[in-house]
């Protein structure tokens, strides 16, 4: 097998760490430009990047959304306009990308009619979007108390998870806490109902709800006291909220990823915007399994 | 203090997770070099191997839903276009395609903001993934995965983390060090110290032609 490692300068090592991760200034990228001019530096780091991206991929795969294999097939250049499929209420962001009838110095025996396909599925796309975007859906017009109550009805009972807050001593909790939180797996979505914390200031702090889904990998840091493991796995960003009553507020749920066993939530209090890590040092509410 | 309650973990044990069963580059008959020459077959073909690894990619680093789709079908539409670049024999095909779509990740969050979506309560680490537990759950992935691995295994702990915090999570550096509470300049070091380690040890079979193309 033949040897392909380069040895390269500390410097150049430094601009294609930076660049294989993305995080690498205009002036860097500059530079990078300069030291390595035929790319095999910057693409050697970009491959081991890739092979270890890929290897955790593996390891811990996100599931696919339902249909999109299907709309992904329906942008090849053979799929007629009709074929296009679209989510239903998915919002697209622009027109989706459509491969080109033959991909790049590829021989093609297309005729001139063909490549007309591209821009007519784009157009359909386009038309699409603009029929799921401005068409008013129901949901969208309700409040989250009206969409909270909408789901609980709509759902079987028994696949909706329902629990009561538990609070701790966190400064936070100004008042007695009353509500719940509500969760239906089947489709990812609930809300959470919540009185009693105290009325942030966002450029102070904000809220930010964690679901413990019982089939992600277990964390390290030390646990709740009196839970025994309860809350241990690595939670998910089910997102960041203010509060902006002592009364009765209703908040949605905005899991980041797909939530496969949701078995308990925690409410912490973090910097604005939220974080992505946390400290664990405010923890205000915890919903969790009673009885 | 937390109020004590009395219940225990009630929930199931914890259920597998769907393991990619597609059978990757050395199992798999090669697909690109079809696909360069404008087969759709192949092209049908390629996205259903490859779609679950692409969107798992995605969805880690690109939090909005309909951003992530959007940047999928962006992905494969460049793996069409771009196929033609792909040598087999300097390097596999799902290395050219989770490179293609690292790159257009980064372009969207260059767009869009940085906003890693994979988020952790405790501190992210690669103890699990790199853990020997974790290697009977490697049965399923590819020889180049577990290699991989096995060289991550090899680092040292602060290495790992900061590699799995910037390639996997998609962290920025000044985001790792506040997430760890390390120097800005520690981070960066065993950023770098680790990821050269890496190529040293995976060099053997570094795809650096394949790759340089898609770097382009």
């Amino acid at each position: 097998m033949s040897e392909h490692r380069q040895e390269l300068s500390e410097r150049l090592i430094d601009l294609c760490c930076d660049h294989a991760v993305g995080d690498q200034s205009s002036s860097d990228l500059h530079e990078l430009n300069t030291l390595d001019q035929n790319h095999s530096a910057r693409a050697a780091f970009q491959s081991v990047a890739a092979q270890i991206d890929a290897a955790y991929a593996q390891l811990d795969p996100v599931d696919l959304p339902a249909g999109l294999e299907d709309r992904l097939m329906a942008t090849l250049p053979g799929n007629a306009p009709a074929q296009q499929a679209v989510k239903p209420g998915l919002k697209l962001s622009g027109t989706p990308a459509v491969m080109d009838a033959a991909p790049s110095g590829a021989s093609s025996d297309r005729s001139p009619g063909s490549a007309w396909f591209p821009w007519l599925v784009a157009a359909a796309s386009i038309t699409l979007a603009a029929i799921v975007v401005f068409k008013p859906t129901p949901a969208g017009s309700l409040t989250p108390s009206q969409a909270r109550d909408q789901l609980i009805a709509s759902t079987d009972p028994a696949g909706l998870l329902r629990y009561s807050w538990t609070a701790t001593e966190d400064p936070s909790v100004v008042g007695a806490v009353t509500g719940e939180l509500i969760w239906d797996e089947a489709t990812d979505q609930g809300y959470m109902t919540i009185s009693g914390l105290e009325v942030n200031d966002p450029s102070s702090f904000q809220y930010q709800l964690w679901i413990f889904d019982a089939t992600r990998p277990q964390g390290e840091l030390p646990q709740f006291e009196g839970f025994d493991g309860l809350l241990s796995q690595r939670p998910i960003d089910g997102g960041v909220f203010d509060i902006t009553s002592t009364g009765e507020v209703v908040i949605p749920i905005d899991a980041k990823l797909k939530v496969r066993q949701g078995v308990a939530f925690a409410v912490t209090v973090e910097q604005p915007g939220g974080v992505v890590v946390s400290d664990r040092t405010r923890v205000p509410l915890l919903a969790i399994p009673q009885g | 203090m937390i109020h004590r309650v009395t219940n225990r973990w009630t929930a199931h044990p914890p259920a597998r997770r769907t393991r990619y069963r597609m059978t990757l580059s050395e199992q798999s008959a090669p697909l690109l070099h079809l696909v360069a020459e404008g087969d759709q077959d192949a092209m049908r073909a390629l996205i259903k191997r490859y779609s679950g690894l692409v969107w798992s990619l995605v969805r880690r680093k690109i939090s909005a839903q309909n951003d992530a789709e959007d940047l999928v079908q962006e992905i494969f539409a460049d793996v069409w276009k771009s196929a033609r670049r792909y040598d087999a024999s300097v390097g596999s095909e799902d290395t050219f395609v989770a490179m293609i779509t690292r790159r257009r990740i980064i372009d969207q969050i260059r767009r869009i903001g940085r906003a890693p979506t994979q988020v952790s309560l405790d501190a992210p680490n690669a103890q699990r993934a790199c853990s020997d537990d974790a290697e009977s759950d490697q049965i399923d992935t590819t020889a180049n995965a577990g290699r991989v691995m096995r060289v991550l295994r090899s680092l040292r702990p602060e290495r790992r983390q900061t590699i799995e915090l910037a390639i996997v999570h998609g962290l920025s550096h000044s985001q790792i060090a506040e997430s760890t509470g390390m120097p800005l300049g520690t981070v960066k070091a065993h950023l770098r110290r680790g990821l050269d380690e890496v190529r040293t040890l995976l060099s053997p079979q570094l795809p650096a032609e394949s790759a340089k193309e898609v770097s382009r």
